[in-house]
């Protein structure tokens, strides 16, 4: 059995290495990483290849760090990498099922489901060796160029492995539906910029609710301010309450009650985006939760590479921006760093079970229903 | 079944479940035995049936019996079933309805395919890998162990004379030396039963002998050979035996010579520098036992009668005679003899696998049978012979 297992994989390796694609990537992935070790950071600048640039605000450090996480991984692992992978690794449930090679395999003392399954490793062995290749380069940049030595770099494997997973998973079945790469591919990318698209939509909304949310509590927390205000300002005993003129009312006392007023007026308003915000939200939501999550799968990386206390950094940097700009005028808005923060925090605090574990059990739907296709069809 | 129905009649009769495990165990045991080591079919298919999309009928109940050691042909028309055949054999089709045992396991069961080599037409093996690596790859899916796979390429390669390009890929391989490959990696395993669908396809001529020395070499190790193929006179040179599958259906099966033994027949020829006609007429004058009337017009074929009730035919100065006995001619040779007519050829004559083939797909079929298994018609018309 695993005589059969090894062969399979040595295939496979020899197939990568036949693929000029192959060696494109890698190729274009050391680029890349050149361009990424060009930078270099100390505690108190950044520079890259000798010329000091900006860190906006954050510790160079950190931003060195986010550099690796936000483009080697977010961009181009997640974008570009994929991508080719996709294309490069479309053709394997196609080219096994087309007539006169499938013949071979099925005639030989090894069951359908074992040599799907094993079909399918494969076709992971190929983003395996470009991330780990990157993870490891971008581990050793890290701590030569950048001075600090993060081991949890390579939580990016099994990251970005199962982020293709979700993808290649939805491939082999369309391969084997199709039976051509072609087609298979192009529908794949539909569906990724399906699954994005849905991503985006509803952290979108997830963005109008927290904002249409913070605005009410906003409104609630200044009707309150104004009420006690108000309250305080009023004559307090019965005596005095019937001898006084509404027309003597301070002028601060009648300002504050236009301005509660107003508030009252707005909350309603306020109250019908949080509700509205939150049915749209649901909805994506719910749908999100069905689907695999791409971007939230990669954005974990981020959830191991920085500490806590580099989080509280990053929200204090944000609040401390917000803190020089803010005015008078817009004490009383929600600020949009705050929104942000806020955002982020609901973001980062989505359980990992929800974003892999919903993705995985949506391949493993996908892989079972290609699997059970692969075991009927007669070839 | 009849097993479990022994073993439950053991319990009920009150017997302790341990006897009743043991004997089970005992029988299991024999059974098997019985089966690895008694039969002397490579491939014993009782009532094949495929039928696709619940309308076509590409199998219609085949009953079909291989002997262990011998080479086997299997011919037919484009769209006959061979491929499904093959195929169901192989496991990659799932048969409607089959019976039977492959190498005395049932069909379908996937560990038996490790005694199975199978070439399948239109083959495509990945191209980039080498000869060589080719071999051990799928020698490894037979779970061959390396080191005897790697001893074995270098035997194979040797074997189908591909030692020289063993270490190119096979992207810069012809079309026949990629089939010298797939020969030798369906013998990789070292298998009991080897399945080729046309592994002469895009071989030259001497490539094509090579083949049949390699297979006749395989049946001299007792190795069972099945093909499939179009070239009936490849298949006509090394064959023990054919089936010939029409519509679905076999419509002949068995030995060359038994397949032919009702149109066999011996031919003399006389020579003499006569005019035909003279020739002819100094044939009868010599035969009239054999030939009492003679009054029929001379160019029209003449028939007479041997003493053992053989027809004999006379055309021109040729005399057919029906028979694959050769007792049954000899006094008429002697008749002819004795008259001084020169006999310049006594040959024994049978249709060719061509003529055979063309019978067979131009017969008339049975109409398949649509509606429930087992299928009764596709049973050989020629009874096979016993076999031992």
């Amino acid at each position: 059995m695993i005589t059969q297992t090894l062969a399979i994989f040595e295939d496979a390796y020899h197939e990568l290495n036949s693929r000029k694609i192959f060696w494109i990537v890698l190729i274009l992935s050391a680029v890349v990483m050149l361009a990424f070790a060009g930078f270099s950071a100390t505690d108190a600048r950044l520079t890259y290849f000798g010329v000091k640039i900006p860190s906006f605000g954050f510790p160079p450090r950190l931003f060195y760090k986010s550099l690796f996480t936000g483009f080697i991984v977010g961009v181009w692992l997640t974008w570009a990498a994929t991508g080719l992978a996709l294309f490069s690794t479309a053709s394997i449930f196609p080219d096994l099922v087309s007539g006169g090679s499938i013949d071979l395999y099925l005639s030989k003392p090894i069951s359908r489901l074992r040599l799907f399954i094993t079909k399918y490793f494969t076709g992971l062995l190929f983003v395996t060796l470009q991330v780990t290749i990157i993870c490891g380069l971008g581990f050793i940049i890290l701590g030569v160029r950048g001075g600090g030595w993060y081991p949890s770099i390579f939580w990016g494997i099994p990251i970005v492995l199962v982020f293709f997973s979700y993808l290649f998973s939805v491939c082999v079945l369309l391969g084997i539906l199709t039976r051509s790469p072609l087609p298979a591919l192009a529908l794949t990318i539909l569906f990724w910029l399906v699954c994005f698209s849905i991503s985006l939509t509803e952290v979108m909304l997830l963005d109008w609710k927290t904002g249409a949310q913070l605005d009410l509590d906003r409104i609630d927390l200044q009707i309150d301010t104004y009420n006690k205000r108000i309250a305080m300002m009023q004559p307090r005993s019965p005596t005095t309450k019937s001898t006084t003129n509404p027309t003597t009312e301070p002028i601060l006392l009648t300002d504050f009650k236009a301005a509660r007023d107003r508030l009252e007026r707005e909350r309603p308003d306020a109250q019908g985006s949080v509700e509205n915000s939150k049915k749209w939200h649901k909805m994506f939501y719910s749908v999100q939760t069905i689907l695999p999550k791409t971007g939230e799968t990669t954005g974990l990386l981020d959830r191991f590479l920085f500490t806590r206390a580099e989080d509280e950094a990053y929200i204090t940097s944000h609040e401390g921006n917000r803190g020089k700009k803010s005015s008078s005028t817009e004490e009383i808005d929600v600020p949009k760093k705050r929104k942000d923060v806020e955002l982020n925090k609901e973001l980062r605090d989505r359980s990992v079970s929800w974003i892999v574990g919903t993705s995985l059990l949506f391949e493993a739907a996908v892989l079972s229903l290609a699997a059970w296709i692969f075991q009927r069809r007669d070839f | 079944m009849r097993l479990h129905a022994l073993t439950r009649a053991l319990s009920k009769a009150g017997h302790s479940p341990r006897f009743t495990r043991f004997t089970f165990h005992v029988f299991t045991f024999h059974r098997y035995s019985f089966a690895v080591g008694a039969s002397s079919l490579a491939i014993d298919l009782r009532s094949v049936a495929k039928v696709y999309k619940g309308r076509i009928h590409a199998l219609c109940g085949i009953d079909m019996k291989v002997n262990r050691g011998e080479i086997f042909g299997l011919l037919g028309p484009n769209g006959a079933g061979k491929s499904t055949l093959v195929k169901i054999m192989t496991t990659i089709v799932r048969p409607t309805h089959a019976e039977g045992t492959i190498l005395d396991n049932p069909i379908g069961h996937k560990p038996t395919l490790q005694r199975v080599g199978y070439l399948p037409e239109n083959h495509r093996f990945p191209r980039y890998l080498t000869g060589r690596q080719t071999i051990e790859f799928f020698a490894a899916l037979s779970n061959v162990d390396r080191p005897t796979r790697k001893k074995r390429a270098d035997e194979l390669l040797d074997l189908v004379g591909m030692r020289e390009s063993a270490d190119r890929v096979l992207s810069t391989y012809s079309k026949g030396m990629t089939q010298r490959i797939g020969l030798a990696q369906a013998m990789s395993a070292d298998p009991d039963l080897i399945i080729l669908d046309e592994p002469t396809d895009g071989v030259d001529p001497v490539g094509r002998r090579d083949i049949r020395n390699i297979l006749t070499r395989l049946r001299e190790r007792n190795k069972t050979v099945f093909i499939n193929s179009h070239l009936l006179s490849e298949l006509e040179m090394i064959c023990d035996r054919v089936a010939i599958l029409v519509q679905g259906q076999i419509a002949r099966q068995g030995s060359l010579n038994e397949l032919t033994v009702t149109d066999q027949c011996y031919e003399i020829e006389i020579a003499g520098h006569d005019d035909p006609l003279q020739l002819r007429q100094r044939i009868l004058q010599s035969l009239p036992n054999f030939f009492p009337h003679q009054s029929i017009p001379p160019t029209a074929p003449l028939t007479g009668k041997l003493p053992t009730s053989h027809p004999i035919t006379l055309t021109a100065h040729i005399l057919s005679i029906p028979t694959t006995d050769p007792n049954h001619i000899q006094e008429l040779l002697d008749a002819l003899r004795r008259s001084g007519l020169i006999i310049r050829r006594v040959q024994q004559l049978r249709p060719s696998l061509e003529d055979l083939f063309m019978g067979a797909v131009n017969a008339p079929q049975a109409p398949p049978n649509v509606k429930g298994f087992p299928i009764q018609f596709g049973s050989p018309p020629i009874a096979l012979p016993p076999i031992s």
